[in-house]
């Protein structure tokens, strides 16, 4: 529960994919909301978060990520989560988040899924 | 361990001071999980305390730890108005991601997270219990 935030992100055939590690806690959650906002004006439509890494996230982090995914839904995108750890999985589930997001056991999975859906539009 | 006493003030510092604090006396004594949930529900408490307790104003938040019969039990005080946060209603966890609410998951994670949660209004504010329930460890 001691590691400090870190973010980082590439795009791959149009997608956003964000590498998280360490925490996201009340305190690290305004950086985090930057990161995504930031992208989302800039007109990126589908997330993929890798949480293989990311250890904690509590309801502050839960909401800016709800924000979000209202956000992109508007647009007809998405955020998928990808690699979760037990901590933050069971915050999905007492939550009811991980019915709200889809959610791959890996990235390649994501990715797969995402293509998928783009090639449906 | 025998019981332990933090102060801090009512602002973000106070979430990393407690978080550096519980992993003091918790990492590595008590189960990952444990120290997950512990850490989880004391910052969803704090946080509920600087926003609605004492509305993002200047204030001090008490915290004492005790450890009784395999029970982890915190209490967290505050002197700012009364306000018990389980009153605070649980946001339809059912809803889809149109209908979804923003906001109120704090006060329902720590209900799931703890054992037992009890409220007291005191003289001076508010004295919020957390009791946790631990696996067999090393304490």
């Amino acid at each position: 529960m001691d590691e400090h935030l870190q973010i980082s992100v590439r795009e791959f055939e149009g997608i956003l994919l964000v590498d998280l590690s360490g925490k996201i806690d009340a305190v690290s959650s305004d950086y985090y909301e930057g990161e995504l906002k930031n992208r989302i004006d800039s007109g990126i439509k589908n997330i993929i978060l890798n949480m293989a890494q990311l250890s904690y996230i509590s309801s502050s982090g839960l909401r800016i990520l709800l924000i979000a995914s209202k956000r992109l839904k508007q647009t007809g995108g998405m955020i998928v989560l990808a690699d979760m750890q037990p901590g933050p999985a069971g915050v999905f589930k007492m939550t009811g988040f991980d019915r709200l997001f889809p959610v791959f056991g890996t990235m390649d999975e994501a990715i797969i899924f995402i293509r998928a859906k783009n090639n449906n539009i | 361990m025998n019981d332990n006493r933090i102060i801090v003030r009512s602002n973000q510092d106070s979430i990393t001071i407690l978080s550096e604090y519980l992993n003091n006396l918790f990492k590595n004594k008590i189960s990952e999980e444990d120290n997950h949930a512990i850490h989880l529900a004391v910052e969803e408490v704090v946080v509920n305390i600087i926003t609605h307790g004492y509305n993002n104003s200047e204030g001090i938040i008490e915290i004492l730890c005790q450890i009784k019969d395999s029970y982890i039990i915190i209490h967290i005080c505050d002197y700012a108005p009364p306000f018990n946060p389980l009153f605070l209603p649980t946001p339809d966890l059912e809803a889809d991601l149109i209908d979804r609410q923003i906001g109120g998951l704090g006060v329902h994670l720590i209900k799931s997270l703890m054992d037992e949660v009890e409220y007291k209004k005191t003289e001076e504010g508010n004295h919020l219990i957390l009791k946790k329930r631990i696996s067999p460890h090393i304490l």
